[in-house]
């Protein structure tokens, strides 16, 4: 694209550990001040003590008002945390399903999950409990990107393996099929308050963010991407290519089960809690790519971090654009981060897949 | 660094009611260079799929040093044998170095790191496909041909026992075609190899093996089995065999103008 840009990796591996320690850094930063803006702002200090405070009781001497305690612990902490692991989440599970497929379209939502959610989620929202025998909205949003996940993969289904096209086909036929639903859904209820509240969960974020809704996302995520992580060399690998991996020695079929089990699992339990928020898990791997190379030894820990700071900032965004309102995450990741990707992918030139 | 013997007996394979390969037999013996040759569509890719363990064959076995390659896991196999395949990625974001250290990870424990060692075995298949100067290069921006020696590059990196190779002169010219294969001569590795060119298959392979649809036709020193009447009849053009006026080889020169119906 542009030839006086070298056809090298823009950064030498050398590096890695700088940029992991910027990106670790940029993170610790960017929690605390997201936690700082709002309504009420809040000095950084007090955001860390009332945290320790937490954690210890009784440890540090009250400097603070119990109101501003209250925030902090009960609102904006969580929420923040939530943007992080959703963050890291999404991108992980984006740059696993990338390689896995070797398609660079792929996102998190390919294989049908973000649908199937939504369809959950949007029958609880509508009906009300009631219908679906009084599940809450993140059950049965969850319950439902199982659905359509369970689809996907028995469609694909053929000899005993998952082949990347038909798993690519059947994740987008199961989506448009579970999308028709939700939209005639939506489509057909009386209230436009309610199609609102509906189109707003397919949307994402992260109002819901409470501790005990962040458990299980954090500990699936968490787990999910040591686990990615400790199988980098596979990933490189089968990124060249699933006989190719055979012939360096890795079992392509038995990694690309573990890894199309971990990106579905993570991404279903991410998007019952919030919702289907969009470009997070398809360009922040890109664009780590473009920063720290295909490696993905190097490439998985930048994405995470990389994702966390991104998805944090989104939602500080999507929370006082037109606070007290809150705009869906999806709109802010996708507003604030395309024309971002677009000017960093022109100014790169050549390398990784967006040459 | 222990040499190996590699043997196929009595290979059998079917797609869906369709023979790709019968009865297919062959040896190679320690540190031999065995060509298979043959048309396309005569069972050459399948015939190295099921020896490096990509195909499962209906009935027969491919055995390295008498252990059936069915009873290794991709790891101990990737460990003795490299392959070099037509076949290759694009669409990777990938480095040239990356790529060929790709060939350590067979020999390395989960979580183990590169080491200097891996570095230098790396830089020493770059040096000897005569490519040390594109490590840094992104894989997906170089030629075809130097694609092929990236991928040659790779194999060695591997330090296998065992070298298949499917096609690896294909997009290479023809000085490049002849320093590979030199190359690879050199090595003194137990090689398998499938040549579409019958002079570069008679000017390099210990033995030939020739493939006319999924049967073994012919196999045997080049001398012997390249013969003007099988040339004639697997590959259907009109062929004579002489001598290169340079180097006094064996040489086939086909006339495919009006060579017999294909059958």
């Amino acid at each position: 694209m542009n030839g006086a840009v070298p056809n090298s990796r823009p950064v030498a591996s050398g590096t890695t550990p700088v940029v992991i320690g910027v990106l670790l850094a940029t993170l610790f930063v960017s929690a605390t001040v997201a936690v700082m803006i709002g309504p009420v702002s809040i000095r950084p200090d007090v955001v860390w003590r009332v945290a320790l405070d937490h954690l210890n009781p009784g440890w540090l001497s009250q400097t603070w008002q119990a109101f501003e305690a209250s925030i902090i612990w009960e609102v904006r902490l969580p929420r923040v945390l939530l943007a992080a692991v959703a963050g890291a989440g999404l991108a992980v599970v984006g740059a696993t399903l990338q390689a896995l497929l070797r398609n660079p379209l792929a996102d998190p939502y390919l294989l049908g999950t973000s649908a199937g959610a939504a369809l959950g989620a949007v029958g609880v929202l509508l009906f009300g409990a009631s219908v679906v025998g009084g599940l809450s909205i993140s059950v049965a949003a969850f319950l439902g990107a199982l659905t359509a996940i369970v689809a996907v993969y028995v469609l694909a289904w053929q000899d005993g393996r998952f082949p990347t096209g038909r798993l690519v086909l059947s994740g987008v036929a199961v989506s448009y099929l579970f999308s028709s639903v939700t939209n005639l859904l939506i489509f057909r209820v009386p209230s436009g308050e309610q199609a609102r509240t509906a189109l707003f969960w397919m949307l994402g974020g992260l109002g819901s963010a409470r501790w005990d809704a962040l458990m299980l996302p954090t500990v699936v995520v968490a787990a999910g991407t040591c686990t990615l992580v400790t199988f980098a060399r596979a990933l490189n690998a089968l990124s060249l290519g699933e006989e190719v991996a055979t012939t360096l020695g890795v079992d392509g079929d038995r990694f690309r089960r573990i890894g199309f089990l971990i990106a579905s699992l993570s991404t279903g339990v991410l998007v019952a809690v919030t919702g289907g928020i969009g470009f997070v898990g398809l360009m922040v791997p890109h664009f780590v790519r473009l920063i720290v190379g295909a490696d993905h030894r190097r490439l998985l820990p930048a994405a995470a971090l990389t994702g966390a700071i991104f998805l944090i900032w989104a939602d500080v965004l999507a929370r006082t654009i037109v606070a007290p309102e809150e705009l869906p995450l999806g709109i802010v990741t996708a507003f604030a981060g395309a024309p971002f990707f677009l000017w960093l992918m022109r100014s790169r030139g050549r390398s990784g897949w967006a040459s | 660094m222990g040499i190996v013997k590699v043997d196929v007996r009595d290979l059998s394979w079917a797609v869906a009611n369709t023979q790709i390969l019968v009865d297919v037999a062959l040896s190679c013996p320690n540190g031999a260079f065995v060509g298979v040759v043959g048309p396309n569509g005569s069972g050459k890719s399948s015939l190295l799929r099921c020896i490096y363990r990509v195909i499962k064959p209906g009935s027969g076995s491919v055995t390295i040093d008498g252990r059936d390659v069915w009873d290794l896991t991709s790891r101990a196999l990737a460990r003795d044998l490299a392959v070099v395949v037509q076949e290759r990625p694009n669409e990777t974001a990938f480095t040239v170095r990356e790529v060929v250290l790709m060939a350590r990870g067979p020999h390395k424990k989960l979580l183990e790191r590169d080491t200097p060692d891996d570095h230098r075995l790396v830089a020493l298949a770059l040096r000897r496909v005569g490519i040390e100067a594109l490590g840094e290069r992104m894989f997906d921006t170089l030629s075809g041909g130097e694609k092929q020696r990236v991928v040659i590059a790779r194999a060695l990196a591997q330090e296998p026992r065992v070298l298949v190779l499917d096609e690896p002169t294909t997009h290479l010219d023809i000085g490049h075609q002849h320093q590979v294969l030199d190359l690879i001569r050199a090595l003194g590795l137990t090689t398998i190899a499938a040549l579409h060119d019958l002079n570069l298959a008679a000017a390099y392979c210990d033995q030939v093996v020739v493939l006319h649809r999924g049967s073994i036709r012919a196999r045997g020193a080049p001398s012997d089995v390249l013969t003007a009447d099988l040339v004639e009849e697997v590959y259907g053009v009109r062929a004579a065999l002489g001598r290169h006026p340079l180097t006094g080889r064996l040489h086939v020169f086909v006339d495919g103008r009006e060579g017999k119906p294909m059958c």
